[in-house]
């Protein structure tokens, strides 16, 4: 490494003095609310500083006894600082009338929002994984094509965020207009962490822009590294950002750190790390993640269509499957986050399980299996696809059909539901409420079983393509190789036991065999990746991934995948929203408004559709603005791409 | 033959692994994985 000259010098100091300014602004509200974090500052909730004082006067020489509650949550006593929730009536002082049903207003703006607010968190994560797998990369083409990939990453991320900031204005003004007497009880309870949340957003808008701008002018060595470090850093705000988003609807389905009549008991800490508050995390972040891989995967296939050169082509069929990929990572674990959001539900109120899955919402599930299967379906058909542009990709071809097999059935099984709507004359001749055989399947132990069955065989197809073109060389290569298949072979049998076993032991048994189960599926990911990346170790290379040389139809594919996956978002935000049925906050403070029911599952279906669609619109003038700024001609692929025939389908010309 | 010692090894590292996988992580539950025996 040569001597760094007196400018380079200059520069290195400038940006670590940068960054440590950043960083201290960052540290700044923590520290500036570590007093009301630790109840010993005048804490928020309470009334403002001039009416305390106004108060104190008042009462000057008397020491009037504090008063104590008991947290509705943590049965634990504290002192009273907060009004009470206030109880609403169906007048326009509460609900203004706007000549339209509120709540859908609300859900319109709340959902926008949240899309593209889960958009702009997500697509900097990929960023910065891209950006370091370019760095670390000994190859200096593909480094170069890595950091031009997290480049247009982040260039659509760029206009989106504008975009989430004006739709979090819109929803602020919705909330204040339609919903004021709640809007001003949830702030009043979350005003000792609501100058964090201010200083966090500007702090992830400038951290954003200077990752932004500052790409051409940190390029190599030390410099590189430090424009690295500020992705990481603008990574920990919007996660801080949407933890603190996720305390809100928390605090709304299962209330903690206030007393029964909704007082704010001076604990603030109570308040955000509710019963559902970590469980609704975990969930988000693995959702936001496969959302956003699955955007920006849908961005590439509309790239790669619309490409008129063959390198444009091998550019965006790349792009288009590593953030498939990055997606498709988040989407295997999600099941799972989600069965664990459940059990904390059912653990905090067993009605509210009940009401989300066995009662009034059940039929969403329904829906929400059959998009979890047309997502998982629609991967394994891209990685299929996928394995034509290799050359060895054909010797899996004739196995698809098995996948195939599986892929269905387990499907079939996880959307079975366990009674359906029917007349009285079906009724009878069926013989009762459930199928004599179908209606077997429509417990959680059949559908437990379904869904794992299809991720492990989702994996496998990963595997497939993780070995698409190449041989692995090991000398142990053929044991390596009947190992694996007896692994897989064995865990879906031993899924299939389990599911089974379920049916003869009783039900308090039966909800731990979850936990076994996704256990298995997740040691076929850990185990089965591990062994096959050690097996490919200098593997021999059969032919080159010819990039650019895939059907459209795995384009459309990609289409499918995000608009499915913004179709269940949207879902599962309502299913997670309405489970509160007639509360504002639940069993605290009552929505006492006109709206204040449950809609119909069509209902409800055509306003998430709208929300897809409106949503699609938007991103899709995202991309355009996208495309007009484009100044970087993408590189060509290091690989020739020869001509190579592409998987069709059977009797398909 | 060597095909066959390979699947036999393959088999009892698998099913061991995934037995005792079922029987740990219920245990870790206090549940009892073989009820059905008792």
């Amino acid at each position: 490494m040569g001597r760094l000259n007196s400018g380079q010098v200059r520069k290195k100091i400038l940006a670590f003095t940068g960054l440590f300014a950043m960083g201290g602004m960052l540290v700044l509200p923590i520290f500036m609310a570590l007093p009301a974090l630790a109840g010993g500052a005048p804490a928020g909730g309470g009334p403002p500083a001039d009416v305390v004082a106004a108060q104190g006067a008042e009462a000057e020489g008397e020491a009037e006894p504090v008063e104590v509650g008991r947290d509705i949550y943590y049965k634990i006593e504290g002192p009273v600082v907060g009004a009470p929730a206030p109880r609403t009536k169906d007048t326009a002082e509460f609900y203004p009338r706007y000549n339209f049903e509120s709540r859908v207003l609300l859900w319109v703006a709340n959902q926008q929002h949240l899309y593209y607010g889960s958009f702009v968190l997500a697509v900097p994560i990929f960023c910065m994984c891209v950006e370091f797998a370019g760095m670390v990369s000994k190859d200096k083409a593909m480094a170069k094509k890595y950091d031009q990939l997290a480049h247009d990453f982040i260039k659509i991320s760029l206009t989106a965020y504008s975009l989430t900031a004006i739709l979090g204005g819109i929803l602020i003004f919705t909330f204040l207009t339609l919903y004021p007497a709640f809007f001003g009880y949830l702030s009043s309870i979350f005003r000792p962490v609501m100058h964090i949340y201010a200083f966090m957003f500007v702090a992830e808008s400038g951290v954003l822009y200077i990752y932004y701008y500052g790409w051409d002018k940190m390029t190599e060595g030390i410099m590189k590294w430090i424009h690295l470090s500020i992705c990481v850093v603008l990574n920990v705000i919007g996660t801080l950002l949407m933890f603190l988003a996720n305390s809100w609807i928390a605090f709304m389905m299962s209330p903690a750190g206030i007393d029964e009549q909704g007082r704010y008991l001076g604990n603030i800490w109570n308040v955000i790390h509710s019963a559902l508050w970590n469980p609704l995390n975990v969930h988000r972040i693995l959702g936001n993640m496969a959302f956003g891989g699955g955007v920006v995967a849908a961005y590439a296939a509309y790239r790669f269509l619309s490409a008129r050169t063959d390198e444009e082509r091998a550019h965006y069929d790349w792009m288009g499957y590593i953030a498939m990929s990055l997606g498709v990572a988040f989407l295997i674990p999600l099941p799972f986050a989600g069965y664990w959001l459940m059990r904390e539900v059912y653990a905090y109120r067993q009605q509210m399980g009940i009401t989300l899955m066995g009662g009034l919402l059940a039929w969403l599930f329904i829906i929400q299996a059959t998009m979890i299967g047309i997502l998982f379906l629609t991967t394994n058909y891209y990685l299929w696809q996928a394995l034509g542009r290799m050359s060895g990709g054909e010797r899996f071809q004739k196995y698809i059909k098995y996948f195939v097999f599986i892929l269905v059935v387990g499907l079939l099984v996880f959307i079975t539901p366990h009674t359906i709507v029917m007349t009285p004359a079906e009724l009878k001749a069926m013989g009762g409420q459930q199928h004599p055989v179908l209606g077997n399947f429509g417990v959680m132990s059949a559908k437990n079983g379904g869904i794992n069955a299809i991720i492990m065989t989702t994996i496998a197809s990963f595997i497939w393509y993780q070995r698409g073109n190449k041989m692995p060389a090991v000398k142990w290569a053929s044991f390596g190789n009947i190992f694996l298949i007896t692994f897989f072979v064995v865990a879906h049998v031993n899924n299939i036991w389990v599911a089974s076993y379920g049916y003869f032991i009783p039900a308090n048994v039966r909800i731990g065999l979850s936990v076994p189960q996704v256990a298995g599926t997740l040691s076929c990911l850990f185990i089965g990746t591990t062994i096959n990346l050690i097996m490919l170790k200098g593997a021999k290379e059969i032919g080159p991934i010819k990039y650019g040389k895939i059907s459209s139809r795995s384009q459309y594919a990609l289409i499918m995948l995000a608009t499915a996956f913004t179709w269940m978002m949207g879902l599962m935000g309502y299913i997670r929203s309405s489970v509160r049925l007639f509360w504002h906050v639940n069993e605290v403070m009552r929505d006492n408004s006109p709206w204040a029911y449950t809609h119909t599952i069509g209902f409800a279906a055509n306003v998430i559709s709208f929300n897809v669609l409106f949503f699609w619109i938007t991103i899709m003038f995202v991309f355009w603005l996208g495309t007009l700024g484009m100044k970087k001609v993408p590189v060509p692929a290091t690989e020739p791409a020869p001509a190579i025939p592409v998987p069709q389908p059977a009797g398909g010309k | 033959m060597q095909k066959i010692i390979y699947i036999g090894i393959s088999l009892v590292i698998s099913v061991a692994y995934f037995q005792f996988l079922d029987w740990f992580l219920m245990d870790m539950q206090g549940l009892d994985y073989f009820y059905i025996l008792r």
